[in-house]
């Protein structure tokens, strides 16, 4: 096979652009488009760039490569809703995916209580709160001495804080264990 | 919606049948698919062709295979249907059958 500046230079583009795609599979996509090309040009120039112009801009090829692999996409375009939907799509063939999924949507709900009963001790500070003996957090309307929290407006700041880091442990889950099962599953 | 977009769209529709119907003849590399699938009108095109390829094969329904040593030494990818994918063409193709004699019926009534 002749080396052609014309295919080579496509070829690069092509690759680079699928770059989130494992690399043997980049290999192997890069590595069919490269004899396609190079057989169309042994036949002449213009039909090689009437196929290149039929393959259309390796960016917008790879693209369309991309789009199949629904969470590599996701992954590489940092889309927290699209990981989260082809992890919940695949889960039924992986155990990987759902344990991920799993996972974040728990952090996540957690996340949410925590910011819920920040913003409720203002309204209510005598049952939101935390008590020790017998340790109870968060809104707690049975058996706690009313206004014996340990915290008392601290509460606020403290499950704020931990609502905002719920959120950031579930987004590192979701995207360190969507990258891990894009790997895996090639998908 | 002008005919060129529904035009694409029909293609697009039909492009799944057209690749397995041709793979399922026997074992065939991208640029034989191609013209196979255009010799009778453009219906696919390498744009599209070549995903689709990479996506059947990762659903199992087709199985591929390299040649390298081709005259001129460009290098092939081979595909063939996969039982899954001889099922899946068998369902597609009685489904076609049933759209087609049914669009035929409604839209070439008044000739």
């Amino acid at each position: 096979m002749s080396p052609s500046p014309t295919i080579d230079g496509y070829v690069g583009r092509l690759e680079a652009a699928l770059s989130p795609i494992p690399a043997a599979e980049r290999g192997r996509i890069a590595l069919e488009i490269r004899g396609h090309l190079a057989e169309v040009a042994s036949q002449s120039e213009a039909a090689l760039e009437t196929s290149i112009g039929a393959l259309g801009e390796p960016e917008s090829l790879a693209r369309t490569y991309l789009a199949d692999y629904q969470l590599t996409d996701a992954v590489a375009r940092g889309s927290h809703p699209g990981m989260l939907m082809a992890l919940i799509r695949i889960s039924a063939r992986s155990a990987a995916a759902l344990v991920v999924w799993t996972l974040t949507l728990l952090l996540g709900v957690f996340g949410c209580a925590f910011i819920f009963v920040a913003a409720a001790k203002p309204f209510d500070p005598s049952h939101v709160g935390l008590w020790i003996h017998p340790f109870e957090f968060g809104m707690v309307y049975s058996d706690v001495a009313p206004g014996r929290d340990v915290l008392g407006w601290w509460f606020i700041p403290l499950a704020f804080a931990l609502g905002l880091l719920s959120f950031v442990a579930a987004g590192l889950v979701l995207r360190f264990g969507a990258r891990k099962v894009a790997r895996r599953a090639r998908v | 919606m002008d005919t060129n977009t529904w035009q694409t769209q029909l293609r697009k529709g039909a492009a799944e049948l057209v690749v397995l119907a041709l793979v399922g003849k026997g074992e065939l590399y991208g640029l034989q698919i191609l013209q196979g699938a255009n010799g009778a009108g453009d219906l696919v095109s390498e744009g599209s062709l070549y995903p689709l390829l990479n996506r059947l094969e990762r659903d199992g329904k087709l199985t591929a295979r390299w040649s390298m040593t081709e005259a001129g030494g460009h290098p092939r990818k081979y595909y063939a249907l996969s039982a899954d994918g001889a099922a899946l063409l068998d369902e597609m193709r009685t489904l076609w059958r049933g759209f087609r004699t049914s669009i035929s019926t409604i839209v070439e009534d008044d000739r």
